[in-house]
């Protein structure tokens, strides 16, 4: 953990931040907390194991916890939904809205010592839509890429097909679109940079040890942060260690007894404990992009007839629900993206309130009537739902009770992953769970989206089945419209439309509780307000 | 006695070929797409499938990828996993120090325990300690392994603060391996107590109490001697299932090890690692099966091979 040493090195890298930070007056003020201890290292307890810290590859946000801190993107998006420089200086779009063009930086070097340029930025665009590197996220992220002109050595101007909305979002993603040093990969090959990334970020790879733990250093030439940050220099930290701990009980414990200095996703219930102790907190990201929400199967009886959808929907009290559920910590959402992410439309908040007499009336209108032991009957069957669930089978329990109040009769079935794959493309459910993190609205199109809909040998999310060519045509308007006040008014559209039609259930945002020990300052929650990034993380 | 350990080891190719080919079959016929699993879900576009699906080679018929595995497995290649694209042989030698440790260990722990206890209890059978020692047992065999180390891990790793939890050095595999040796630990008490309860009855021992030797000799040389041929057996079984099954302990305390890689590799139908994993546990138990025939051997010199 922490190494009491202060080398030469450490000492001159940190009197070169002082002094870069003492230049504006602002930044003398918080020069106490910004500076911390220049040897420090902090140890993050991760939940999921990684297969591969390339940003070309992966498709886990989890795996992002670790690529961000060693690559970095052209441009920074805050948490305040404003973009910033970051590798690139500026940029511009073509007039017809299918290009931009990036002026770049030209002080930053790769953690191999070999120049970021126009060459870096194309060879990572180009190799992540050739197939024989086999991109699992990236590849998408890209949208609908045509290629990459270099036209200088410092400018290059990036091609699409066709206008493409969440270009530069996508692009200020630190994890999927983040470049790589060519040198490296070119003298690695891409697997064996997978397990030895090189980037441009305040952090360089160290160690991976499988399943245990990736330990990163300091970058001691960093002078590239975005001015989002009080910081430019290198990062405080000497040193920054996760450590994969899956069980969310032992790695609790391990904060509390020291052994981990932040703990990534605290159980609810915990939640309240830390945030009242002396020696720790906890901070929690209303996480963007599709809330935990339940998508309803429109083909299957019962739930393809709207009264019976629209019924369940007003017979669930959100608030309460939640509230048992995670004791505050996670808020109920109301529609198919969250207050935190961009397009969000307030009005979905006045739609579908508890109402569970409206519930019963709706059903009454159905036909279903009630039947003995207080659940609805129509022609003799019982109004039976088959709700299969992966990822919060607690919350689905509460709301099965909710259900049966007015007489519907939810069957909670528990599976696993491949299980649930199987049903979806089978259509054997009528509610299965959905959530996404995502930073721009064009997530959307992964429940709705009529090519979207699973078939045998094809799994996709459009779990509701529903495909209309309206639906369809909004989307990709919205997808595609640069200008942010018309995009603003489709998504509302697209927001209202799909709750009319009661496709989905939101239930809850989700949450991000990350817990911490309160001698570590200035963390900072990355794009999506899932990931940390440690670059201006200190040890008092 | 060569002769016999010749004919075992010939029978182990054939043992191995069933097990592997079993688990080959059962792995491809379950439900589960390793590409979509992979993918966790996400919705890559068609030619992302199509590509992965190609460069790990699903897209051949299924007699083509089992002559492609048995082909190369009998030359010690197990291929690429298709989570990282490592060697299996190079994932497996990374996750396997770890569980031979904490095996090792729990093992120890779980034989001197379970001795211990065991014999306590034969010695003085319906006493207090037979009563306390046999509670420890029920203990070790019933409670579940996550509980226990729940348990531990609260009250000797946070309030007492007197081993490590998930940190480094080697008193972090205390807990692990008590919690590990638990299940060993309560089968052999009681496998123990019930032997040396029933040689104790035996016509050799009043012979030897006749001939006036103390009692600890009677015990320490005939009784316990000839109690241990079913602790024998029990403990090459034991062995077998520590090389295999450490999924929970590894999990809970976040170690390194083959019992959870095989578990995430089941479940995420990362078919090479998979199979590699189901050899390396046969392999295992007839070694241990092997080991207890030949222990036999040297325990009771009525046994003769040939």
């Amino acid at each position: 953990m922490r190494d009491g040493r202060l080398s030469r090195r450490s000492l001159l890298g940190g009197a070169a931040a002082a002094a870069l930070a003492g230049s504006a007056l602002s930044e003398l003020v918080s020069e106490a907390s910004a500076q911390g201890r220049a040897d420090a290292a902090v140890t993050w307890g991760e939940d999921q194991d990684y297969a591969t810290l390339d940003p070309r590859v992966t498709q886990s946000r989890h795996e992002a916890q670790a690529i961000m801190q060693m690559f970095e993107s052209l441009l920074f998006l805050d948490t305040d939904g404003k973009f910033y420089p970051w590798l690139a200086q500026r940029w511009e779009y073509s007039k017809d809205g299918k290009s931009i063009t990036f002026v770049l930086r030209r002080d930053v070097k790769f953690h191999d010592g070999t120049p970021f340029n126009a060459e870096a930025v194309k060879f990572t665009f180009d190799t992540i839509v050739d197939p024989k590197l086999g991109s699992q996220g990236a590849i998408d992220f890209l949208g609908p890429y045509k290629s990459t002109d270099v036209l200088g050595p410092y400018t290059v101007r990036v091609n699409w097909t066709e206008p493409f909305a969440a270009a530069l979002t996508n692009l200020s993603n630190p994890w999927l679109l983040s470049i790589v040093s060519p040198t490296a990969v070119r003298r690695l090959g891409n697997d064996g940079f997978a397990r030895n990334p090189v980037g441009t970020g305040p952090f360089k790879f160290v160690e991976w040890v499988p399943r245990v733990r990736v330990v990163m250093e300091r970058n001691e030439e960093y002078r590239w942060a975005p001015r989002v940050f009080r910081r430019q220099g290198p990062a405080a930290l000497r040193r920054l260690v996760i450590r994969i701990i899956p069980d969310a009980t032992t790695r609790v414990a391990a904060l509390e007894k020291g052994e981990i200095d932040v703990c990534d996703q605290v159980p609810p219930i915990e939640v309240r404990r830390f945030q009242g102790s002396r020696d720790f907190d906890v901070m929690v990201g209303d996480v963007s992009g599709i809330p935990l929400s339940h998508l309803i199967n429109t083909q299957a009886p019962p739930t393809n007839d709207l009264r019976v959808r629209q019924a369940y929907m007003y017979a669930i009290n959100r608030p309460q629900v939640v509230q048992q559920v995670f004791f505050g910590v996670a808020k109920p959402a109301y529609g198919p993206i969250t207050p935190t992410t961009p397009g969000y439309w307030p009005g979905v908040e006045k739609m579908y309130p508890y109402d569970p007499a409206k519930a019963r009336q709706l059903l009454d209108e159905a036909g279903w009537k009630v039947g003995s032991g207080g659940i609805r009957e129509k022609n003799g069957r019982p109004l039976e739902i088959h709700f299969i669930t992966l990822l919060e089978p607690d919350l689905e329990v509460a709301v099965q009770a909710a259900a049966k109040e007015v007489g519907i009769k939810l069957n909670v079935e528990t599976v696993t992953k491949a299980k649930q794959d199987e049903m979806v493309m089978h259509a054997q459910y009528n509610i299965g769970e959905i959530r996404w993190v995502a930073v721009d609205p064009s997530v959307l199109d992964i429940p709705f989206f009529s090519r979207n809909i699973p078939a045998p040998g094809k799994f996709k999310f459009n779990w509701s089945r529903y495909g209309s060519p309206e639906l369809d045509r909004l989307l990709r308007q919205a997808d595609g419209q640069v200008d942010v006040k018309q995009r603003q008014q489709t998504l509302a559209q697209i927001q209202k439309y799909v709750l009319d039609r009661a496709l989905m259930f939101p239930v809850h945002v989700s949450a991000q509780p990350i817990g911490f020990r309160r001698i570590v300052r200035n963390l900072k929650f990355a794009q999506g307000y899932w990931q940390v990034l440690f670059y201006e993380a200190t040890v008092s | 006695m060569l002769r016999y350990l010749a004919r075992k080891l010939l029978w182990t190719a054939p043992v191995l070929f069933a097990a592997t080919t079993c688990a080959f079959l059962v792995l491809h016929l379950i439900p589960g797409d390793p590409v979509n699993l992979m993918l966790s879900g996400r919705p890559a576009s068609e030619k992302v499938r199509e590509n992965l699906r190609a460069k790990l080679g699903l897209n051949r018929p299924l007699p083509e990828q089992y002559a492609h595995f048995v082909l190369h497995a009998a030359r010690g290649d197990f291929g690429q996993s298709f989570a990282t694209g490592q060697p299996v042989s190079q994932v497996i030698a990374q996750q396997l120090p770890a569980s031979l440790q904490l095996a090792g260990s729990g093992f120890l722990i779980g034989v001197a325990g379970g001795l211990l206890l065991g014999i306590a209890a034969g010695l003085y059978p319906n006493t207090v300690i037979d009563g306390i020692a046999m509670f420890i047992a029920l203990v070790g065999i019933s409670m579940p392994g996550y509980w226990t180390a729940m348990l531990l891990i609260y009250v000797f790793g946070l309030r007492l603060g007197w081993v490590p939890i998930v940190g480094s050095g080697l008193p972090v595999l205390i807990l692990p391996s008590i919690v590990f040796g638990s299940y060993a630990i309560g089968n052999l008490a009681r496998l123990v107590r019930s032997s040396i309860i029933d040689v104790r009855g035996e016509d050799y021992i009043r012979t030897a109490r006749a001939k006036g030797l103390p009692e600890r000799r009677v015990v320490l040389r005939h009784a316990l001697r000839n109690a241990l041929f079913p602790v024998v057996a029990m403990m090459g079984l034991l062995l077998g299932l520590f090389i295999g099954g450490g999924v929970i302990t590894e999990t809970v305390f976040a170690r390194q090890g083959v019992g959870a890689l095989l578990v995430t590799s089941i479940l995420t139908k990362d078919y090479p690692v998979v199979q590699a994993l189901i050899l390396l546990t046969t392999a295992a138990y007839v070694f241990a099966n092997v080991l207890v025939d030949l222990l036999y051997g040297v325990l009771d010199p009525r046994v003769r091979y040939g």
